[in-house]
């Protein structure tokens, strides 16, 4: 049988930092020199005013669930023996909103503005960035 | 009283498609080269008027629905080509209303076709960097995320099942309507047991995906009143993207949809109670509420109740989606909403008919919701 790898991450110059920071533990995010944007997704340079120098700076891993879907149907099948999972858009307390999977609770418990703690789980050859509800324990059940 | 340089300009004159459904063996090629034909042929229209030619890359299995090789097919040499990558029709029509208006082409052909059922194309969607690694595929994803959110946002988590009104009325339409993919009939009680595909999604919220074909051929309007009987005018096109996306404060709302909603009632001198028929690029039913409220057919948070009180009914006061919609007739991205429309405002929709239609609406949602574009057509009549 053939297997399919679950889709990875590929870092690039824009975000290589970034990959590096979670597998250090680490949520690392570009915030502008210029003008003090945090800019998610990275690129060249700031959205805001197009300034180019950035310093990775480290978040703090809190946000709030901005809206979530909980997936029922794998659409690459790496995912099959995951279902049923959830997919939050995370808006962390810095600002920026990124997509990540709730874990430590079961899938549908997820609620919007539940308060979120960033953890790190290794996974293939990447470290992924997921949340679990604040002040819940580090174990999983 | 139109007040735009484009009002008067540019007419469709032809709107042509093939059977929806599977087509095994034939290729994305194959289904464009038929809708052409059937365009010429269902227009009248001879061949050598073509001068413009605009496709929208598909993804297929045959590859991108290149321009060059479908002029090679059909043996033309236009003045000017060109192709858009996610047309959603609205796009690629106004390409084309431009090279009319701007006098870089007198009548273009605009073509998109697709064997994504058959051909063996998955449609995962693109792999987000960002997304892809925590399982976030599809674009149901984006639009599962945008109802969430709608729901918690006016305090409707209750009212959920409330969106069944639109596939229960687009299964209805679709019987009505030779091409399409899903003509059986649906109860209220088989959409409650439809699975969930990625919650608060149901499999009968989401797209079909199509094997097809379709042709639209827009002309200058002089030209399109000397060839063909009852062109359909394009009175107005309103646009506005958000290609910040997320980083835009509640991108999942659509709220740019309100500046294309400005412009092209602006331009086209209608408002909404103006509007006979609505059709929206309806790739999951959460696009239509977002439609309905962005272009102020009902307020903030009411769109549920809109749908579900009979209103969007081909006997209703806004018939929506006339021939089915892509959840019951086809996933054209927005190209069979405009076949329909043209049918409709020359009075030949058969038993779909809604009797006496002068102005529809097309809304486009394009994406992940990064890009709007609503455009507004009209008999003779309504433009003069």
């Amino acid at each position: 049988m053939i297997r399919i790898p679950v889709p990875h991450p590929e870092p690039d110059k824009y975000t290589q930092p970034y990959w590096d920071g979670l597998k250090a533990g680490r949520l690392l995010l570009p915030r502008c020199c210029n003008c003090g944007h945090v800019q998610m997704p990275m690129g060249p340079c700031c959205a805001e005013c197009l300034a180019e120098d950035f310093a990775w700076e480290a978040m703090s891993g809190r946000g709030t669930v901005w809206a979530y879907v909980v997936y029922h149907h794998a659409f690459h099948p790496a995912f099959a023996d995951r279902l049923p999972y959830n997919v939050a858009l995370v808006e962390l307390v810095e600002g920026p909103r990124l997509l990540s999977n709730v874990v430590g609770i079961a899938a549908d418990v997820v609620r919007t503005g539940m308060q979120l703690q960033a953890v790190f789980e290794p996974e293939g050859d990447a470290t992924l960035l997921r949340f679990r509800p604040a002040g819940a324990s580090e174990e999983k059940p | 009283m139109p007040n735009d340089r484009l009002s008067g300009k540019v007419a469709l004159v032809a709107a042509s498609a093939t059977r929806q459904g599977k087509h095994p063996g034939r290729t994305a090629w194959d289904l464009g080269v038929e809708a052409y034909k059937l365009a010429l042929a269902e227009s009248g229209i001879d061949r050598s008027r073509i001068d413009g030619l605009l496709t929208e890359m598909t993804q297929d299995g045959a590859g991108a629905m290149e321009p060059t090789r479908f002029g090679q097919m059909v043996g033309l040499n236009p003045r000017a080509s060109g192709s858009l990558h996610y047309g959603t029709a609205a796009f690629t029509v106004a390409y084309a209303a431009g090279l009319i208006a701007s006098g870089q082409a007198s009548m273009v052909a605009c073509v998109y076709a697709t064997n994504q059922r058959t051909g063996g194309f998955r449609f995962t969607g693109s792999y987000d960097p960002f997304g892809a690694p925590y399982g976030f595929l599809n674009p149901a994803g984006f639009a599962g995320l945008g109802f969430q959110r709608y729901l918690h946002q006016y305090g409707r988590e209750a009212d959920r099942d409330k969106l069944g009104a639109l596939a229960l009325t687009m299964r209805h339409n679709a019987a009505l309507n030779p091409i399409a993919m899903m003509r059986e009939p649906m109860t209220e009680a088989e959409y409650l047991a439809d699975r969930w595909v990625v919650w608060p999604l149901r499999r009968a919220d989401i797209c079909l995906i199509t094997d097809g074909g379709v042709c639209l051929i827009l002309a200058d309007a002089e030209l399109a009143a000397d060839l063909v009987a009852d062109p359909v005018h394009l009175l107005g096109i309103g646009r506005q993207d958000a290609l910040r996306m997320m980083e835009n404060p509640n991108h999942l709302m659509m709220p740019h949809m309100r500046q294309s909603a400005a412009e092209v009632y602006g331009k086209a001198g209608l408002r909404p109670t103006d509007v006979d028929l609505l059709y929206v690029q309806d790739a999951h039913a959460p696009a239509v509420l977002h439609a309905l409220e962005n272009y102020g057919f009902c307020g903030d948070g009411e769109a549920l109740d809109f749908i579900g009180d009979g209103r969007i009914a081909l006997d209703g006061a806004l018939p929506l989606n006339t021939s089915g919609g892509q959840l019951s007739e086809g996933y054209m991205v927005g190209w069979l909403h405009h076949v329909e429309l043209f049918k409709q405002l020359r009075g030949q929709a058969g038993p779909r008919q809604v009797p006496g239609s002068q102005v529809a609406q097309f809304c486009a949602t394009g994406g992940f919701r990064e890009f709007t574009a609503s455009l507004l057509y009209g008999t003779k009549a309504a433009a003069a």
